[in-house]
């Protein structure tokens, strides 16, 4: 086994208890023959993990605190997100296909029930009226999206 | 953190302030800690914590049950965090590359005999020091909250094999400067 992989091992996976049972056994095996790597492995144990063994937590003034966050949530109430097509746009870049695929065929929806709805409209009204027509209807569908795909999605709304 | 209920975090949801006030008191430790480990004052830290805390009161509706509460307040706090740190770096245009760290760091003795808890303190703190604020998060999220790569994956929207190679890349540089001092 190369001493270099096994620095890599140990450096990462072995200290953080991420190894694989197959990994673990190679690396333990080739201990038992290498002094550099395992003088390397008591190194690094002092070096970089027994220091942050004992940190204590550190506590915010829970009162002082709590009190911020209460003035600063009266002062602006809460508002509810707005679903900008932006925004549409933006979560196309969201991980998860799924979301992606979802939120794609909500805009076809979209786009296909404004256009119908904007055929009418021009019937009856003017282009600007159909215009917040459009804007109202995609932030409908949006909004409907995001409720029913939480996990991830909801950071990209931050 | 212990468990939060859903029905506390239903009720939060709906604007409940004593259902936020219990998440606040079973998050509020953590939030501060990593704002705090991450930007090494305590002033900035506040701020983060408390934007950290209107940030999810205002998004615990968009809250997915299936997902951990405490990686997407991780996610927040770090993000928050990281935000500030630039903020900060723009502030004072001020660089500290890493010979400045190393010499800030000159006399490090990490292996001193029963050095005291305020002494490993500093010495956390000067190691923090020592690493980019991405290198940081991942340190602070494994060595001190005890995440696992998967989790700190999540939290910094980044792959498990990006969490690998920046807390190898900090390790490297936390032995380094351990060897240039010895
Ligand atoms: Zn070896």
């Amino acid at each position: 086994m190369d001493c270099k992989i096994i620095e890599t091992w140990i450096l990462t996976d072995y200290l953080d208890g991420e190894l694989g049972p197959a990994k673990l056994q190679a690396l333990e095996s080739h201990l038992k023959t290498c002094r550099a790597c395992s003088d390397f492995l008591q190194e690094a144990k002092t070096t970089i993990v027994r220091p942050f063994e004992d940190t204590k937590q550190h506590m915010p003034q829970q009162e002082y605190l709590w009190n911020r966050i209460k003035a600063k949530i009266e002062e602006e109430p809460k508002q509810y997100p707005k679903m900008t097509l932006e925004r549409i746009i933006r979560s196309f870049r969201a991980p998860k296909p799924i979301f992606a695929l979802s939120t794609c065929a909500a805009l076809i929806l979209a786009v296909f029930v404004l256009t119908q709805a904007r055929a009418l409209y021009q019937k009856t009204y003017n282009r600007q009226l159909a215009a917040t027509a459009l804007t109202e209807q995609l932030e409908y569908f949006a909004s409907d999206e995001i409720t029913s795909f939480g996990t991830d999605a909801e950071n990209y709304f931050l | 953190m212990q468990e939060i209920s859903i029905q506390t975090i239903k009720e939060a949801s709906e604007g409940s302030m004593a259902a936020f006030r219990q998440i606040y008191d079973k998050a509020s430790g953590f939030v501060y800690n990593v704002a705090l480990r991450i930007l090494n004052n305590k002033e900035d830290a506040e701020e983060v914590a408390q934007d950290v805390f209107v940030n999810i009161f205002r998004s615990l509706d968009k809250y997915y049950f299936g997902s951990s509460l405490k990686t997407w307040m991780y996610r927040i706090t770090v993000n928050a965090s990281l935000n500030c740190v630039r903020r900060r770096k723009k502030e004072i245009n001020k660089h500290v590359s890493y010979d400045d760290a190393l010499e800030k760091n000159q006399g490090l003795s990490i292996n001193a005999p029963g050095a005291k808890r305020i002494e490993d303190e500093e010495l956390v703190t000067r190691m923090l020091d020592m690493l980019n604020p991405d290198q940081r998060a991942c340190i602070v999220l494994r060595n001190i909250e005890g995440l696992s790569y998967e989790e700190i994956a999540v939290a910094l929207a980044i792959n498990i094999n990006t969490v690998r190679s920046r807390l190898k890349r900090a390790r490297e540089i936390l032995l380094t400067c351990r060897n240039e001092v010895a």
